[in-house]
């Protein structure tokens, strides 16, 4: 288990102070695997590394397992060979001047344990990431996702409370990226290690995490587990972050309508809207709903409610769906359609947003440190 | 030139020579036999008549000493003669103590400056720099005034103190040549392990703390070895620099007849009765070993590059907090460049001001006065020496940066056969001791009809090969960190190859072309060893002049003269440096 308690850390630049880490509390149980996600500077990578003691925050207390690894309060700041964690770099930081096995074997050199049991151990750990073969191999004759491979047994080997993973994988192509993530969460879960895995690549963190946190501005913005981020996100940060989201602006006030249904006032009409995680939250309110949830149709929609009339503007195929810019009374919507549509550009056509994929998300001031990765942009709503 | 004229030159990268030409004659072929031709005469027809008179026992100015009765005599009896391996000794003996003493200075220095929070870093740094830029025969004749068991400040002060009559030492001793050269060649040692260190990734040492390992554990596993290669090719660098070093031994070596063979092969040629056959076979001898560390020295720096990876990453160095050793290591690191580098100095600037010199003491300083700065600019020995050694830093600088910057383009641009070959024969001088190289002139244009011997000619082209090594280093690193596609856009704007290299090329490597240009003038404008042996009367050098003074015994003229180079070359560096940085890259020192 990692126990985060409001962990504070400044940097002093040219133009003052600037928070790092923003007052991050966070608990992690054992044997889970959680990612920090957010853009860069957002304090993800500084967080890991006060975990890992590579970073001294300025306030807050870090517990690995019972143990207090730092505390601002009580003067704890436990060395980094002190605690009991094995971490993987971007840089997989290999040793050049070692061979594989030397490499692996660094961490129990002078541990007092015997030749043949670190030889064994050794061996475990580079079966375990399939390079038992490599061992004798000098470290730079091999290719990255293999250096990949060692930084991973070279983490492991000792045993530790907590692995560490800083972008392990943004240096891999990205056929690879996605074979090697599948296999660090099959490692991690069967080993049921304790995992902070850092990372901007929001597939990767849905992929792989029981839980994500993500992060802006040194702050925690809201964690969840994946599908609970993407499908009812509860800030608008997350919801453009994760995914691309299409959102309306609400004018006025929400109303509880029955259980489990909110209306929302919105420029184009009232819009049913089942998903609500941010009830109590303060922030504008906001519906959105992703592109692949949004339906089109030539014809007028059998179900009543949450339709309305749009203008097509483009129809771009890109493969395993179709990809329609709509006007929506002014506002611009993106929807994915499966396969190919029938549609033309300039007709008007009708426009579902089916009531269980609508969410209210909250916009405070993080909304605008997104820049939207993906090529469909997110509605351009009045803010 | 517009793109319409007949193309001087069309050489497109990554294709061979001249594929492309349009008809008509290729001058791309004619640009590149030209400098490879220049490059082969400058650089093996020399070495070749070192090698031919080394096989003579007659002179270059007989009439069969173009003759094939050649003979191993000169070996033979250097081989089996007590003086060769007296001087043979002396040199292993100093060179590769002056080695140890550079590569323990240099180090620990950059350990302390690059990695930690130590006071003085920035000051150490400095004067490191500046002591890279102070003339090696000012430095020596400097610890004569420091050093000497007679008139030495060092030993004066000691006797006052102790009432000894004994010295506390004498410089002029095998101990005094090596701390010496020591303290003038540590900084080579130290800016390579600060490159080594700064460029290293911070991960690696991380990766073993969060192996679990503790500082000083990481360091000795992981820092050490990792800069290792850097530090011995450094190391390797720096000792064939000292065995060549003639400075020293000439100024504290010669009054007790220490010969290193750089110096033994200086009065064989110079000195009557002269020796030319053994002068030769002492030079090729010492040509063989410094060979063997330049090859070293290159397998060397391959597996440096294959360790630090040149990724051009800026990293943010670990810094090691030293607590309460923080001010003794601090003190003691400014204590060493002190010595190295302000006492010398100081003691130059006080030479500078005596009209006889004396010890410190306050009749000494009511006599001091500007008398000798006056005198300097009367001296007509030291005026024709800054002119001729003006004419000779601007001439050979200009032309090895031109000439280094075509052939760095034809080594990493082009994939013409041989280039290779090209940038081997480019970096052999760097293996040449610069006597040597004077002698192997010295012998060529004795025989060549070329009416170039006794003028300032012979000493330019010597400079000009003497500095392509080093000029080829700074520019070639430059021309690394453009992509090709710079040089292909302007091909495809319709430019031709000279083109291309005046409006790209060129200005594109501006800073590393200033910062080759300067190091070359710094150098060629302080030289001694070669210009000790190819001045006539008429072409002293500012070099050959200091020396002359000096065996005159006018100290005080030689003390203000050495003031005023070292406030000179100082200011030039430093705006050079600046005009580096203005550019954006900073100068490769």
């Amino acid at each position: 288990m990692v126990r985060l308690q409001n962990i504070k850390k400044y940097f002093q630049t040219d133009w003052g102070q600037v928070a790092a880490i923003n007052d991050v509390s966070l608990t992690i149980e054992p044997g889970t695997l959680v990612t920090l996600l957010g853009p860069s500077g957002c304090g993800k990578t500084t967080t890991l590394r006060c975990i890992a003691g590579l970073e001294k925050p300025h306030e807050g207390i870090i517990k690995i397992g019972n143990e207090t690894v730092f505390s601002s309060a009580e003067g704890i700041a436990l060395p980094v060979y002190r605690r009991r964690i094995g971490m993987v770099f971007q840089s997989y930081a290999i040793w050049p001047h070692m061979t594989v096995a030397e490499n692996v074997a660094f961490p129990l050199d002078g541990t007092g344990l015997k030749k043949s049991e670190v030889n064994r151990r050794v061996e475990n750990a580079l079966d375990l990431v399939g390079l038992a073969e490599y061992a004798k191999r000098p470290a730079p004759q091999l290719s990255g996702g293999q250096q990949q491979r060692v930084a991973l047994a070279r983490a492991l080997v000792a045993e530790p409370e907590v692995l560490l993973l800083d972008e392990p994988l943004c240096n891999l192509d990205a056929k690879l990226r996605v074979s090697m993530r599948s296999e660090i969460r099959a490692l991690q879960q069967r080993l049921g290690i304790t995992t902070v895995y850092v990372t901007h690549d929001q597939q990767e963190a849905l992929a792989i995490s029981d839980l994500v946190v993500v992060m802006s501005k040194g702050r925690i913005v809201e964690m969840g587990t994946p599908a609970e981020l993407y499908e009812r996100p509860k800030a608008r940060f997350t919801a453009e972050f994760i995914g691309t989201a299409n959102v309306l602006p609400v004018e006025g006030a929400l109303r509880k309508t029955s259980a489990g249904h909110w209306q929302a006032t919105s420029p184009v009409g009232p819009i049913d809207v089942m998903n609500n995680a941010a009830e109590n939250s303060s922030g504008t309110p906001l519906v959105m709903i992703r592109p692949e949830h949004i339906q089109v149709s030539a014809t007028p929609f059998a179900e009543a409610g949450n339709s309305w009339s749009a203008k097509l503007q483009s129809v771009t195929y890109l493969g395993n769906f179709t990809e329609c810019q709509l006007n929506l009374a002014g506002h611009e919507v993106t929807a994915q359609l499966p396969g190919i549509a029938a549609l033309k550009v300039g007709q008007d056509v009708m426009l579902r947003l089916p009531p269980d994929k609508c969410a209210i998300v909250r916009d405070d001031d993080h909304g605008s440190a997104v820049t939207p990765s993906r090529a469909a942009q997110p509605m351009a709503a009045a803010v | 030139m517009t793109a319409e004229t007949p193309s001087l030159a069309t050489i497109p990268p990554a294709a061979p020579l001249g594929a492309r030409s349009r008809g008509g004659f290729d001058f791309s072929r004619l640009t590149l036999w030209v400098v490879v031709a220049f490059l082969v005469y400058q650089v093996i027809v020399p070495l070749a008549f070192l090698l031919w008179g080394s096989l003579k026992t007659s002179r270059p100015t007989d009439d069969d000493y173009l003759s094939l009765s050649l003979t191993l005599e000169n070996y033979t009896s250097a081989l089996g003669g007590h003086e060769f391996w007296e001087a043979m000794g002396n040199t292993v003996i100093y060179a590769t103590g002056s080695t140890v003493l550079s590569a323990l200075i240099g180090i620990a220095l950059a350990i302390v400056v690059a990695r930690t929070d130590a006071p003085f870093r920035s000051t150490i740094s400095t004067l490191t720099y500046v002591r890279i830029i102070i003339p090696g025969l000012l430095t020596a004749i400097a610890w004569v005034f420091l050093g000497s068991p007679k008139i030495g400040i060092l030993n004066g002060i000691w006797k006052n103190l102790t009432g000894s009559t004994e010295p506390l030492f004498d410089m002029y001793s095998m101990g005094g040549m090596i701390i010496a050269q020591g303290l003038d060649t540590f900084p080579l040692v130290f800016l390579t392990v600060v490159a080594a260190l700064k460029s290293m990734d911070p991960a690696l040492e991380e990766a073993a703390f969060t192996s679990g390992k503790s500082l000083v554990y990481t360091f000795r596993r992981i820092t050490m070895p990792m800069i290792q290669p850097a530090v011995v090719a450094s190391c390797i660098l720096v000792f064939i620099h000292n065995l060549e070093s003639f400075e020293v031994p000439l100024v504290l070596g010669l009054p007790i007849k220490t010969f290193v063979l750089s110096t033994e092969i200086f009065f064989k040629t110079t000195y009557v009765p002269s020796d030319y056959g053994a002068a030769g076979a002492y030079g090729v001898l010492l040509l063989v070993i410094a060979l063997a560390g330049v090859y070293i020295y290159q397998r060397m720096t391959r597996r440096a590059y294959a360790f630090v990876t040149v990724s051009g990453k800026a990293f943010r160095p670990r810094i090691i907090e030293l607590g309460k050793w923080r001010w003794p290591v601090g003190l003691a690191c400014l204590f060493i460049v002190f010595v190295a580098v302000i006492m010398p100095t100081l003691v130059l600037v006080w030479a500078s001001f005596m009209r006889f010199f004396q010890q410190p003491s306050m009749r000494a300083i009511e006599s001091m006065s500007f008398a000798n700065y006056q005198l300097v600019f009367k001296n007509s020995t030291v005026i024709s020496g800054i002119q001729n050694s003006l004419l000779l830093g601007v001439g050979s600088a200009t032309f090895v940066v031109l000439f280094v910057s075509i052939i760095s383009w034809i080594v990493i641009r082009t994939k013409i056969p041989g280039r290779k070959a090209l940038d081997f024969l480019a970096f052999v001088p760097q293996a040449v001791p610069s006597v040597l190289f004077g002698v192997a002139m010295l012998w060529l244009y004795l025989v060549v009809p070329l009416p170039i011997y006794g003028t300032l000619w012979v000493i330019l082209l010597a400079y000009i090969t003497r500095y392509m090594p080093h000029g080829m280093r700074i520019v070639s690193v430059g021309m690394l960190q453009f992509h090709p596609e710079l040089e292909e856009a302007a091909y495809a704007c319709g430019a031709s190859w000279w083109r291309m290299f005046r409006k790209v090329l060129l200005p594109l490597l501006r800073p590393v072309i200033v910062t080759a240009w300067i190091w070359t003038m710094i150098h060629a404008f302080r030289e001694l060893a070669i210009s000790a042996i190819l001045s006539g009367p008429e072409t002293r050098t500012v070099g050959v002049a200091i020396y002359s003074l000096w065996t005159e015994g006018s100290f005080g003229l030689i003390s203000a003269f050495s003031v005023l180079i070292i406030l000179v070359l100082i200011a030039v560096s430093f705006t050079a440096e600046m005009i580096g940085r203005r550019f954006g890259v900073a100068g490769v020192r």
